[in-house]
């Protein structure tokens, strides 16, 4: 990391190659689309490149890398939330019925699709402290500081995010 | 909320999250472990959490971009590296803004000093100082305390992180402290130790409050924060001696009294509490210990010790601005309410009138009863359906939070069979000593239920039993309805009636248990007057005898029950020896499925059947009698023996039966709590469709077989039989299951891996085995804790974790542990004991590498 604080570009492209899956990862899930994710990762990824030397080399690269993407994702949402506010019908079509229109027909078992599709109706500040958690493994602190909030304030995030999957997986069983 | 659930339960329900996380310490964690073990509904609850957290994990895939990625970010980085290259800073000057640090150059160049910042570095400066010096003059305080966090003296509180200007983690300031947040956070506490939910549930006191966004607040002493205006995110969390009053933009408060809590005011639309709206959406309050109470004008809801409220929905309309003073004592003013005359309260006592009703009738002769606490009031029903309870608040304690622990229930009139009871509800309007309220009381109907049972091949299943399992699908639990239960013709079709109607969250499963009968198989056989004991011992096909004991020699009857493994594979019994103390007739029943064919043969003790016959098998004179049950049709394979849930399929109509307890739910078509227009519960058909079980493999025949899942109870499954085999049906699937197996003979064997169960019928798990051993040393006397954690290090084993208690004379004793290196974890600090089993000095004891040692 410290060559890539003196700008040097071979050193930079091991560390795309190394943390692009991560990165992309966590972009995916904030945006649920693999189009904008790779915009975002992007964006990551020329972000930090030129916030290198605001890096501090005796913390880990991933915590700082995965804040600069879950930023620049989330920018990518703020601007599509404003493109669709016209759409808001579409809205009132129950997410379920989007994805998969056999969705919760006869099926008796909770597996990964159902935690997935649960997930994708959380909000974006209830899914990344979850991604980043489960997906890519941080601390409670780690996450606090990638996401920008305190640690006690993260901590209340993803008590209601594991109560709300909870009751959206059920929710769905009942159905 | 069920006031059946333990204050224990409640705060095990609060900690299992973290525990599956492995974020609990080893004390809390330790008590969890204790806990669900001796508490059913809680292990099951850690279950469904696990299988949730396993799912969760695996619906979190990393993602892999497209291959041009990587070309793609480095083209865009060159570019950027080409614009910044044009102007580039002294190496002094980096870390700031770009632009500033131009400026800055620009005016060094023309020779200028660099600007005094702001008025708000300024401040920044002066509050450091004073923050300096307030730490100065609290730090006697600090050391007299012996603890860890900073603890502040009264009048004071602490900043634990902040990213607002002017203040810093440490910082200790004087109330009334007023601040303004501009998209910062900032994280307040009393300072006292304890009160950090989910890491440390100790009563010590002390109370965090975190605020985020922007907007003006004060904290006026340590009991009483204001939210001012602007856009404030708040959450809470405290383990408190005293009270804290939050009093929020537009009139709204949360009173949280004494106790342990953590609460969370959330914005919804992106909009926080306290902007214009004044709207309170969504409040979730998590009582620990203590109550807590919201107050919001005419919504005034208290929050019991050891629950969560999830608050959600607070409209403009329901909400209003806190009573004024006056208003507040007119509430108190003994008076009547709920539209009910002539009637007047003592100050200590509370009286509840209403009618029974179902259907829209009256319903005479019901016994209605008030719950307050331990005590219980008991009114019946007039012929007008009118009730009347009155309960002294004097005698259960006066107090106004005594109140919150009212409870209302009601049961049906002998002889309405078809009506439900109504299980323990809370009141609509809390009654405080002193007021008479008004509450209706309806009883649901009971449902019916009728349906066919079909098995695997299609097949009608005859004589099997059905129960009802009612799910509670926010918590995650599911018990079985005690009573209500139907038996399936020869049509395989049942009618199920008197179900009770679920409530909210609540929906049913089906359990089907197939078909068994009693066959009586006489047996003449010889005697051997020397003999003393009373001992029938059957050998399986060539493995070892399983020895049955005769409970009862005089009736010598021996059940043989629940060996579905037996049964379903292709057994083979042979009444190899009968040594009783008499000589003449003897009955042994075996208990076999319906449907079961049952050949018998003479056997000479030759060990070779002389002949055989179908039905009921009558041998006479001496020797043995060999017999082969050959498992129904419908139930070859090894399919679901055990009770096994099922689940709607809603697209065909018909039910699967799955391997899972937690299974599922006939959703639209159950019987629902009768509405106000009266509907009875409806009826519906169904049909139920045996799929199959989990089976596991284990290399030890005539095994005992203990399965846990998750963290939960370890439960006897079963016998394994000659093949190792067993099924185990009532495996939720998708559940990392820990096995433990203990042979038939003296010898202990330990299966220490986990399996998750997937798909039914796929291939067998398979477990491996291996001699266990025990271990008593001697433990350093250096230690607060009296439990000791082992992990295995390597090995087929490697991660298994036990428990073990230091006894009083400082020996730590563990026995059926599997073999390999083991890690001994004691406060915080860790040993590894090798292969001989020497536990090292004292001085070989370091540092364990995490909290959990893991």
């Amino acid at each position: 990391m410290s060559r890539v604080r003196d700008g040097d570009l071979v050193a930079f492209e091991r560390l795309v190659e190394r943390y692009k899956v991560g990165v992309f990862s966590l972009c995916f899930q904030i945006l649920r689309s693999r189009e904008d994710a790779e915009e975002a990762s992007q964006d990551a990824f020329v972000k930090a490149f030129r916030a290198r030397e605001t890096y501090d080399l005796d913390r880990k690269v991933s915590p700082w890398l995965l804040r600069i993407a879950s930023n620049a994702a989330r920018d990518i949402l703020r601007k599509r939330q404003a493109r669709t506010v016209v759409n808001s019908d579409l809205l009132a079509v129950e997410p379920d019925n989007l994805l998969d229109p056999n969705a919760g027909a006869g099926e008796n078992r909770l597996d990964s699709e159902d935690v997935h599709r649960a997930l994708g109706d959380l909000s974006e500040q209830y899914r990344t402290p979850l991604v980043l958690k489960y997906l890519h493994g941080l601390t409670n602190q780690e996450i606090a500081d990638t996401i920008g909030v305190s640690l006690s304030s993260l901590k209340v995030r993803l008590s209601r995010a594991r109560e709300l999957l909870h009751a959206r997986l059920w929710k769905r069983w009942e159905e | 909320m069920s006031p059946a659930r333990s204050r224990e339960c409640r705060k095990c329900d609060s900690l299992l999250v973290a525990y599956c996380d492995r974020e609990l310490d080893g004390r809390l964690r330790d008590w969890v472990d204790e806990h669900v073990v001796a508490c059913k509904r809680c292990g099951i609850e850690l279950s469904c959490i696990e299988l949730e957290t396993l799912r969760l994990r695996e619906a979190l895939v990393p993602m892999e971009p497209p291959v041009e990625f990587t070309d793609a970010v480095m083209d865009r980085v060159r570019d950027a590296l080409a614009h910044e290259s044009v102007v580039e800073p002294p190496r002094s000057l980096r870390g700031r803004s770009f632009t500033s640090r131009v400026l800055d150059q620009v005016r060094e160049d023309l020779g200028e000093a660099p600007p005094v910042r702001s008025h708000r570095a300024r401040g920044i400066a002066v509050a450091l100082a004073a923050a300096v010096i307030l730490v100065a003059f609290s730090l006697p305080y600090f050391l007299s305390k012996k603890v860890e966090a900073p603890v502040a003296p009264r009048g004071w509180v602490v900043v634990e992180s902040s990213n607002a200007g002017g203040l810093h983690a440490g910082d200790a300031v004087s109330l009334p402290y007023s601040g303004e947040l501009d998209r910062g956070h900032i994280v307040l506490s009393s300072g006292e130790p304890g009160g950090v939910a989910g890491s440390e549930l100790e009563p010590a006191g002390g109370w965090r409050i975190d605020l985020e966004g922007r907007g003006r607040f004060t904290i006026v002493s340590r009991d009483h924060i204001v939210l001012e205006d602007g856009e404030l995110e708040a959450s809470s969390e405290a383990t408190t001696a005293e009270r804290l009053a939050v009093d929020l933009p537009g009139g709204h408060a949360l009173d949280l009294q004494p106790g342990s809590y953590l609460v969370s005011v959330e914005e919804v639309e992106g909009r926080s509490i306290g902007l214009a709206t004044q709207r309170l959406d969504r409040i979730t309050v998590r009582v620990f210990q203590g109550a807590a109470g919201l107050r919001s004008g005419g919504v005034d809801v208290a929050i019991a010790s050891g629950s969560l409220a999830l608050l959600e929905g607070l409209s403009p309309i329901a909400i209003h601005p806190l009573p004024s003073r006056e208003a507040l004592a007119r509430l108190n003013e003994p008076e009547v309410r709920g539209g009910t005359e002539n009637v007047t309260s003592r100050r200590d006592e509370i009286v509840v009138r209403g009618i029974v009703r179902a259907r829209g009738e009256a319903v005479p002769g019901a016994r209605v009863a008030i719950h307050a606490g331990e005590r219980e009031v008991t009114s019946v029903s007039g012929d007008d359906g009118s009730y009347e309870v009155r309960i002294a608040m004097a005698e259960a304690g006066s107090s106004a939070t005594t109140s919150n622990d009212l409870w209302l229930s009601a049961v049906a009139p002998a002889g309405r069979g078809d009506l439900a009871a109504m299980p323990f509800r809370s009141f609509r309007d809390r009654p405080a000593p002193g007021e008479t309220v008004y509450e209706e009381v309806r009883l649901a109907s009971l449902g019916e239920r009728r349906g066919r049972l079909i098995g695997a091949d299609g097949a009608a299943l005859v004589g099997a039993r059905v129960r009802a399992l009612r799910i509670d699908g926010f918590v995650g639990t599911a018990r079985m309805l005690d009573g209500v239960e139907a038996i399936s013709d020869e049509n395989g079709a049942f009618v199920m009636d008197r179900l009770p109607p679920e409530s909210a969250g609540e929906s049913t499963a089906y359990v089907v248990e197939p078909a068994s009968v009693s066959m009586p198989l006489h047996v003449e056989y010889g005697i051997d007057e020397t003999a003393e004991s009373s001992q029938l011992s059957i050998r399986v096909s060539d493995g070892d005898p399983v020895e049955l004991p005769v409970q009862n020699p005089a009736t010598r009857i021996v059940w043989i029950l629940k060996r579905p493994q037996g049964v379903a594979a292709d057994l083979v019994a042979r009444v190899e020896r009968i040594d009783l103390p008499a000589a003449g007739r003897s009955t042994v029943q075996v208990r076999l499925l319906t449907g079961t064919t049952l050949h018998w043969w003479e056997d000479e003790g030759t060990g070779a059947p002389r002949s055989a016959h179908e039905g009921e098998p009558r041998a006479t004179g001496k020797g043995a009698v060999a017999l082969l049950a050959a498992p129904p049709r419908a139930w070859a394979g090894g399919n679901a023996l055990a009770a096994t849930a099922a689940k709607v399929d809603s697209s065909q109509h018909a039910l699967r039966v799955d391997t899972g307890l937690v299974a599922s739910v006939f959703g639209r078509d159950a019987p629902r709590p009768s509405s106000s227009r009266g509907e009875r519960g409806k009826s519906a058909e169904l049909d139920l469709r045996v799929v199959g079980g989990s089976e596991l493999v284990v290399p030890a025949e005539a095994a005992r077989i203990y399965v846990r899942v998750g963290g939960g109870v370890a439960w006897f499954a079963g016998w394994t039989d000659l093949d190792g085999r067993i099924l185990v049906s009532d495996l939720p699937r998708g559940s990392a299951v820990q096995v433990l197996a203990v042979s038939g003979t003296q010898d202990l064997f330990v299966g220490g891996g986990r399996y998750v169960i997937d798909e039914p019928k796929s291939a067998p798990h398979r477990i491996g085995l291996a001699a266990t051993r025990s271990i008593a040393a001697h433990v350093p006397p250096v230690f607060g804790s009296r439990l000791a954690r082992l992990t295995i290090l390597d090995g087929a084993f490697e991660g298994f974790e036990a428990s073990a208690r230091i006894g009083d004379e400082g020996v730590l004793r563990s026995s059926e542990l599997p073999p390999g290196r083991l890690r001994i974890e004691v406060d915080g600090r860790a040993v590894v004991v090798g292969a001989d089993g020497a536990l090292p000095g004292a001085d070989a004891w370091d540092a364990a590498s995490s909290g959990n040692g893991r």
